[in-house]
């Protein structure tokens, strides 16, 4: 009996199908197998001997029986995990879908932009980039000799009309439609006569402007800093005494530099600080133009859009917005 | 603005350093561009103590106190005993040069004198800087008060013309720091002579000069001291002679624009006039210039010796010969001047101030400086009296302010001493009249004060912004309701870079002659009356130039792939304005594909289709697409896009002929593809909400059907006819095959869904519906069944 077990053993252990388990079934336990030649020597054995010999035999037979069954389960699951593993496929292999288009760094900018300000309440207005020497000069404080004018370098399209040199026209437009309050803002394309490493004769700015009454100064403070504290993160802001006809009083608005973390560098002049905007209380002159009630003031602000994208994504040359270059939109996916 | 930190530390007490002095003025609105320290390398006060001429040049022995050294020089003008600042061999210039020893044959040179430009005092010299004789020869140039200095640029805005002189600088400073100014000395003596024996001045146009005084005094024209050079160097100043620099002297102390004239160069009497038509008049920068009727001169008897504010004429100059000047001091019209100046493209210090505006109340004042540094520096003898033409007095204006009033614009808190003090400081003299309001007296210099806003600012800059605690407003406001295009631009953008395209943004303005290629209409064309170069004449009528230049710069880099998009504004003339419309434009060329699982493809037709038929979706309307009319596309290739009956763009290939024109070779298998679609045209048709379409009851029945029928038909009517059918729940077209055996035939190929939301389907009815679909294909199309 033990010669059988230990043949068995041995058979099991080197069977790797499922035929070799039928074979081996049939060689222990088949009608002509191991074990039942077993059961017919039991005939000359006394009773108690018998009983003892039978209970061993059925001992080694249950064995067996298990063993098989173990060793089948476990040839099938090898097996399966073989067929799956000759279907493997190199996971590494880049994706069906490539993500190759982008969003031009300028609207991204504008958009986050237009985020912020929208989640404050501000609304979205669009303005004109062919305008009126009225409303992007006059109307705005800037009359025809004023040495302001010398600031933006003007294209112009006839004597009274222009392309727009800012965005704040758009403030006349809105105010003389809409009664106050207003409060929005308006991004979009401006030019001026310049073109330099510096300087492109076409730029983007995000011009805003709240009008209620009891506006002060320090609301200006406090959404602007707000708005520059989300998108440059958490930086110092300082407001700076400035000058713009058509606000009063006018500030320039740095923000510590987030290239050297206000220590001083190339980009902010060693100054520790980079001016990211210019703003103020609306001139009275100008409310007095769009014919709103005295009761009313307010406070406006204009930003240059490839300034905060060229901070943001750290693009040391303004040209690089305008050629679209494909290596460079497609760093913007 | 060159500020010296020496020559404003003569008009008030500083005790802080040049930094943060800048720092502290930046804040209070005089923003400070850069604090530069003067430089002197280490020279010392060398003596000229033996000259020998050789070859043009000169080779000197000079005495630098400790020592006797060789030096050769180029300037001619070195005269023995004359002092000028020498280095030594082994010193470092700040342009990065080594002073090294130098052979001229036998002679060693064993340093160099320095000229101003050398001392980064100027941008070109023409000479060496001489200094003063009473110097002692060795001493230090960095213990000279003059070259131990700093010079602060500060970058004004145009209204803070009283800021343009030492002065005003103060005046800030005093506000801020709260100590006193101190004045110049004025004081000088007469003569007998009375300027009234020898000139008058008549005044023509009061508008444009309210103001004109002149005092006279003979003089000796030498070079002016040392320290005075320096100052005028300091101050961006070239120096000339003692007479010229005194006025520039006082031009930069005080802010008022003087003019010397050499009194014996002068025909009779001053005329302050118009100038004649063609005039004309050889200024002090060696050019003539042409007058017209509009500008405003200074004559005398025969002809103009200056155009007022701008500049005086060569011939009535101070030269090394004049005897007695007359020293011109006035007050011109600030519009008249810039008008002058931009006229004549010719711009000065004086026009500079008086452009933005010169304290009338300042002439005499000024002139009395003058004279008396004349009498100091060029031995002058000043005439009795003076001459002050003026038709009225220059009183300052009052305004009256509610403190109040000023802590609510500025939301601040700031008492009522405190802002009466600030406006004390600033010599606008408060005088508190009620409980909240008070007057102030507005200096003369000050022309951007107008109103309590103003005061407000004042009040604010001179506490500082930094004072003011920011604050978040409550806004009563309602929104107002967006037109499509504003919210969908966005939202398109997106929707394309996840299609694959990318966003590139172009100049509004292009070539006018490519824009002639694309577009028929040249009348609407909006040109730039003053464009910056050539190729940028003309605004956009249409976005594919910018885009095909985008695809031509993209070529050049090597790209193989290229598929952008812009989203911008295109314009059109209408009368003396403007028309400007939203556009969506894109170009495709190249691969469209090129990866390990769908190996290379070229963009074609239907690449650029899924714009269009995004656009469809997004927007819920539906465009028909009809064989282009539009030159510029291949005729077989191209589809105009119609929305309710009127064009809104075209996909389409460029036509081979316009490659040439972008000098592009013209690859068939490569082809542009162009895009362009008017966004505010489909905002116009946009259906509002696309109502929920409820999902068949029963289970849909699954056929296909394919049909053969001429090459001519479109899909898309086929497609239609069959969706019309009331039980047809979807269509899909799956196969186009067009090589069958009848080459003008092709076979399309349809998966129909069928649905029945009374009962479930039973086979009859579906052959039933199939047949009358096919029937109505083959009435219409004469649509044969594959076979």
């Amino acid at each position: 009996m033990y010669h059988i077990k230990k043949e068995f053993e041995a058979l099991i252990a080197d069977a790797k199908t499922e035929e070799d388990i039928k074979q081996i079934k049939a060689k222990f336990l088949g009608k002509k197998g191991k074990v039942s030649e077993l059961f017919k020597q039991m005939g000359g054995l006394g009773d108690e001997q018998k009983k003892e010999f039978g209970k061993n035999i059925n001992k080694l037979k249950k064995y067996i029986e298990d063993s098989l069954t173990d060793r089948q389960t476990q040839i099938k699951e090898i097996r399966k995990k073989e067929s799956l593993e000759k279907e493997s496929i190199d996971v590494t292999l880049p994706a069906r879908r490539g993500f190759l288009g982008s969003i031009h760094p300028i609207t991204k900018t504008i958009i986050e932009i237009e985020d912020i300000f929208k989640s404050m309440g501000f609304d979205v207005e669009t303005g004109y980039e062919i305008e009126y020497d009225k409303y992007n000069f006059e109307m705005l404080n800037i009359p025809k000799e004023h040495p302001a004018r010398d600031m933006q370098d003007t294209f112009y399209i006839n004597d009274n009309v222009l392309l727009r040199t800012h965005t704040s026209p758009t403030q006349i437009r809105v105010m003389e439609n809409k009664k106050p309050p207003v409060m929005f803002i308006s991004p979009g394309k401006v030019y001026r006569r310049d073109s330099d490493i510096t300087h492109s004769p076409m730029f983007h700015q995000v011009e805003g402007l709240l009008i209620d009454k009891d506006i002060h100064f320090s609301d200006l403070k406090g959404v602007l800093s707000d708005f520059l504290r989300i998108f440059f993160g958490d930086v110092p802001v300082r407001f700076r005494p400035s000058y713009f006809p058509f606000t009063e009083p006018s500030a320039e608005v740095d923000i510590g530099c987030i290239i050297c973390g206000g220590k001083g560098c190339r980009v902010c002049s060693n100054t520790g600080y980079l001016e990211v905007l210019g703003c103020g209380m609306v001139h009275p002159n100008v409310l007095k133009n769009v014919n709103y009630p005295d009761e009313y003031n307010g406070f406006a602000f204009g930003l240059g859009v490839e300034r905060f994208a060229m901070l943001k994504y750290g693009i040391d040359n303004i040209k690089l917005f305008f050629e679209n270059d494909m290596r460079f939109l497609k760093q913007f996916s | 603005m060159k500020v010296s930190y020496n020559w404003l530390k003569e008009f008030i007490d500083i005790e802080l350093s040049a930094e943060e002095l800048a720092e502290k003025i930046t804040m209070a609105g005089l923003e400070v561009d850069s604090v530069t320290k003067t430089e002197t390398y280490g020279s010392v006060v060398g003596e000229v103590i033996d000259i020998v001429e050789k070859d043009n040049l000169y080779l000197t022995k000079v005495d630098i106190g400790s020592e006797i050294l060789n030096i050769a020089t180029a300037d001619k003008n070195v005269n023995l005993h004359d002092k000028f600042p020498v280095v030594k061999e082994g010193t470092l210039l700040s342009d990065g040069v080594k002073i090294s020893r130098k052979k001229f044959g036998d002679f060693v040179s064993e340093g160099m004198m320095l000229s101003a430009e050398e001392l980064n005092l100027e941008e070109n010299s023409s000479g060496l800087l001489r200094l003063d004789e009473t110097l002692r020869n060795g001493m230090a140039l960095s213990e000279i008060d003059e070259f131990d200095d700093y010079i602060i640029d500060i970058e004004l805005t145009p209204n803070r013309a009283d800021a343009l002189s030492i002065l005003g600088v103060a005046r800030d400073v005093r506000a801020i720091t709260k100590k006193s100014i101190r004045y110049p000395q004025m004081d000088f003596s007469l003569i007998e002579k009375n300027i009234k024996n020898y000139i008058s001045v008549k005044v023509e146009d009061y508008k444009n000069c309210p103001r004109y005084t002149l005092l006279m005094a003979d003089v000796a024209v030498k070079p002016s001291p040392m320290f005075m050079r320096l100052r005028l160097l300091k101050s961006g100043i070239r120096p000339i002679n003692n007479v010229v620099d005194i006025t520039n002297y006082v031009l930069m102390a005080l802010g008022q624009p003087m003019h010397s004239f050499d009194f014996n160069r002068l025909s009779g009497d001053i005329c302050v006039r118009r100038a004649k038509k063609q005039e004309k008049i050889l200024a002090l920068d060696s050019k003539e210039y042409e007058l017209d009727e509009s500008m405003l001169v200074i004559a005398d008897s025969k002809k103009p010796v200056a155009i007022a504010g701008v500049m005086g004429s060569e011939e009535s100059s101070v030269t090394e010969d004049t005897k007695t000047v007359a020293l011109e001091s006035a007050h011109f019209n600030p519009v008249s001047v810039r008008m002058t100046a931009r006229k004549l493209k010719l711009h000065s210090e004086s026009s500079h101030r008086f452009e933005r505006g010169v304290d009338p109340n300042l002439c005499l004042t000024a002139s009395s400086y003058a004279v008396s540094l004349l009498e100091k520096y060029a031995d002058a003898k000043v005439y009795m009296g003076y001459i002050d033409q003026k038709e009225t007095e220059f009183k300052p204006k009052t305004i009256v302010c509610s403190f109040k009033g000023i802590n609510r614009l500025l939301g601040s808190d700031f008492e009522q001493k405190a802002i009466k003090e600030v406006t004390e400081y600033l010599d606008f003299k408060p005088k508190v009249i009620s409980i909240d309001k008070f007057k102030v007296t507005i200096p003369t210099y000050r022309f951007d004060i107008e109103g309590e806003a103003d005061i407000a600012e004042e009040v604010a800059r001179c506490m500082g912004y930094d004072k003011i605690t920011p604050t978040l407003p409550v806004v009563q406001t309602s929104f107002k309701i967006k037109k499509p295009v504003d919210y969908a631009k966005h939202q398109i953008t997106k929707t394309l870079a996840d299609m694959g395209l990318s966003e590139s943004v172009n100049y509004s303005f292009t070539d006018s002659s490519k824009l002639k290629l694309f577009s028929e209409n040249e009348d609407e064309f909006v040109y730039l009356k003053n464009p910056l170069i050539e190729g940028q004449d003309v605004m956009r009528t249409t976005l594919v130039c910018g885009l095909l230049d985008n695809l031509k710069f993209n070529m050049s880099k090597n790209a193989k792939s290229v598929a952008l998009f812009e989203i911008g504004r295109v314009f059109f003339k209408e009368s003396d304005f403007a028309k400007e419309f939203d556009r969506l434009g894109a170009v495709m060329w190249g691969e469209a594909s090129f990866n390990w699982i769908e190996g290379r493809r070229f963009y074609d037709f239907y690449d650029m289709k899924s714009v269009a038929e995004m656009l469809e979706r997004l927007f819920n309307i539906e465009f028909s697409y009809k064989k282009t009319k539009r030159k510029f596309l291949h005729t077989g290739r191209g589809a105009d896009l119609f929305a309710e009956g009127k064009d809104v763009g075209f996909i389409g290939e460029l036509h081979p002929d316009f490659y040439d024109y972008y000098d592009i070779k013209f690859d068939k298998n490569m082809r542009i593809i162009l895009c362009e679609i008017d966004l505010n045209s489909i905002a116009e048709y946009v259906k509002s909400v696309k109502m929920f379409e409820r999902l068949p009851k029963l289970p849909t029945v699954v056929r296909d059907l394919a049909v053969v029928v001429d090459k001519s038909v479109d899909a898309f009517d086929v497609k239609r006819t069959i969706e019309l059918f009331d039980n047809v729940y979807d269509v899909v077209l799956f196969d186009v095959y067009d090589k069958l055996e009848d080459s003008s035939k092709k076979s399309l190929a349809f998966r129909i869904v069928l649905k029945n939301d009374d009962k479930t389907f039973v086979d009859t009815e579906i052959e039933e519906i199939m047949n009358a679909v096919f029937d109505a294909l083959s009435k219409k199309f004469d649509a044969k069944l594959r076979g």
